[in-house]
């Protein structure tokens, strides 16, 4: 972390379900700064979702802390200040949408005055047609639900918003939108924790990312080194001869600090550290009568990331 | 207390259709059926102990909590919760302002109870048999406040056991004072069927003494030697469902995504 201030500081948590059979978070320790957009990644049933309800105190964890604006989660203070969109949009289906925000705006504790401004402040944002404002939410389409969603988090000008799978269900304009919403969030200052599987989206707007795996925190990244450094070498081989085995695309990656992800239709993919060792890879490849037809060079992505953590993990 | 969620929880039940019109039928419909078979003043003061009494209290205060507390599956309750409780709410002042809530519908819907009968009462050349006075009043908004705290209670249970937890206190309310009521007429009958009503009784009577917590004003302030014991029943009884609602809900856990 930078030298930002501490918004969310999490100390060995850990939650377990079933009587301690199942542990859905293990020890995490993690501190968030105060404006960043953090992610949060990993594969399904990671702990990812169970994380994001300690913080906003819907699970009670089974040890460990969390101090979040150096209150507990369950403050109303911290309430106050944060903003929350659930995975599943499951709101009141019989209100429109207006009643539906000016019950988040009473909720949230807001001034009755200025209700009708904010929440239609609120819609505009969110670019919700005008002509769906009165028209009752069960007749939404997952996307409008999705906008609906984000708008009730606009209500109040949070200083922290947790958005759980924010992407699933929005066509390209609603994605763009939400591009739009957490950039502007990143340009006043406010913290973002962010539960996506959308990695292109996390890549664009997060500071950091978390993977998470089996309720364990397996590597924190600032997203600015994995672009620079690491590269993706992706050898293009001739489908007409045998392809080379994983065991020893696997070690001539690791002769050179490297990974190998595997092969996808006659290519090897490959993240090295650094960039000088391209020429190396396709030497031993050659060397070992690997038949190189193309190569390519990738900027190093998140998704390349995801992958290489998860391979590790299961070959571990 | 959250006015957004007494404001909603009333509101909700005045959203749909079919919801107005089964409020509607509890504050008019009931009233006027009973007053039709009210044909002597024996059953009239039945009909009047069941109109005033809790169960039909119970079942408006009931479908006034139905769609929170929260142990309803079809509204994916964890996931709707989350939302709400991610907001600056405690879950007192949940419990708080759906037991409000729910006794400002008993209230009302119990009035336009009473006055329907009245009503169709004198329309019919009978006596009215309750009259809306302070004290009348009093109780009203007493029991409703006491009802609906034992709703709560109930409502915080999980589904199944709520049901039947109320159907229990249904049957100690209504079926009870009815079989007390019609006991002379089985005097004659086998001595087991006899024993068996009487044991119903008993077990009615029990749990109406135990979970109702009704208070009668008017006895309390104007008896010679004041006695403080109604009040401290009363207040602490509401008191002890709210707490239990409250722990209830507190002990829950929202879990609103695929994990």
């Amino acid at each position: 972390m930078s030298e930002k201030t501490t918004c969310i500081k999490i100390e060995n948590l850990v939650k377990t379900y079933g009587r301690g059979r199942t542990r859905a978070l293990d020890g995490i320790s993690l501190e968030i700064g105060n404006g960043e957009v953090f992610g949060l990644i990993g594969p399904n049933g990671a702990g990812k979702t169970t994380l994001m309800g300690c913080l906003l105190s819907l699970l009670r964890p089974t040890s460990g802390d969390i101090h979040i604006f150096g209150y507990t989660p369950d403050n109303l203070r911290v309430k106050e200040l944060s903003a929350f969109l659930p995975e599943r949009p499951n709101f009141d289906a019989w209100m429109t949408a207006r009643q539906f925000m000016s019950y988040h705006h009473m909720l949230a504790k807001l001034p009755h005055k200025t209700s009708k401004q904010d929440v239609e402040e609120a819609l505009r944002q969110v670019e919700l047609d005008p002509s769906a404002w009165d028209r009752r939410i069960k007749k939404f389409s997952r996307g409008m639900l999705q906008r609906l969603g984000l708008a009730q988090m606009l209500l109040g000008d949070p200083k922290l918003c947790f958005l759980d799978e924010p992407g699933s269900g929005m066509d390209p304009i609603g994605a763009n939108l939400l591009r739009k919403l957490l950039l502007n969030w990143k340009k006043k200052n406010v913290t973002v924790v962010l539960n996506s599987h959308h990695l292109d989206e996390v890549e664009r707007v997060c500071d950091r990312v978390a993977f998470i795996k089996g309720g364990r925190i397996h590597q924190i990244e600032e997203l600015s080194n994995i672009s620079k450094e690491e590269i993706t070498i992706i050898v293009k081989c001739s489908p007409e001869l045998e392809m080379p085995d994983d065991v020893l695309c696997s070690d001539i990656a690791a002769t050179l600090e490297g990974h190998y992800f595997g092969i996808t239709e006659h290519c090897l993919r490959f993240r090295l550290k650094h960039e000088k060792d391209k020429a190396s890879l396709v030497k031993a490849l050659v060397e070992k009568q690997v038949a190189v037809e193309e190569v390519f060079q990738e900027r190093r992505g998140l998704e390349d990331l995801f992958i290489a953590l998860h391979n590790e993990d299961l070959r571990r | 207390m959250s006015p957004a969620v007494y404001l909603f929880t009333l509101w909700v039940k005045f959203s749909s259709m079919s919801s107005v019109l089964g409020l509607l039928f509890l504050a008019i419909g009931v009233p006027i059926i009973l007053s039709s078979v009210a044909v002597d003043g024996k059953t009239a003061d039945l009909l009047v102990n069941l109109v005033n009494g809790p169960t039909l209290a119970m079942a408006i205060s009931y479908t006034f909590m139905q769609d929170n507390i929260a142990n309803t599956r079809q509204m994916n309750d964890g996931e709707y919760l989350s939302l709400l409780f991610a907001r600056p709410l405690t879950r007192s002042q949940y419990i708080v302002s759906k037991w409000l809530a729910g006794s400002t519908g008993v209230f009302i819907i119990m009035m336009l109870n009473i006055l329907t009968f009245n009503t169709a009462q004198t329309l019919q050349g009978r006596n009215t048999v309750v009259d809306l006075n302070f004290w009348s009043m009093s109780d009203l908004i007493l029991n409703a406040l006491s009802y609906s705290a034992l709703m709560v209670v109930i409502r915080s249970f999980p589904m199944r056991l709520g049901i039947a937890v109320f159907i229990i206190l249904v049957y100690a309310s209504l079926i009870g004072p009815a079989l007390s009521f019609s006991m002379s007429s089985y005097e004659g009958a086998i001595p087991a069927v006899y024993m068996i009503f009487q044991a119903l009784v008993f077990i009615s009577n029990f749990l109406h003494h135990f979970v109702f917590p009704g208070i009668d004003l008017f006895e309390v302030l104007n008896t010679t030697r004041f006695s403080v014991l109604p009040l401290v029943t009363y207040v602490s009884n509401i008191l002890m469902y709210l707490l239990l609602g409250t722990v209830l809900l507190s002990r829950r856990e929202f879990s609103y995504g695929e994990e």
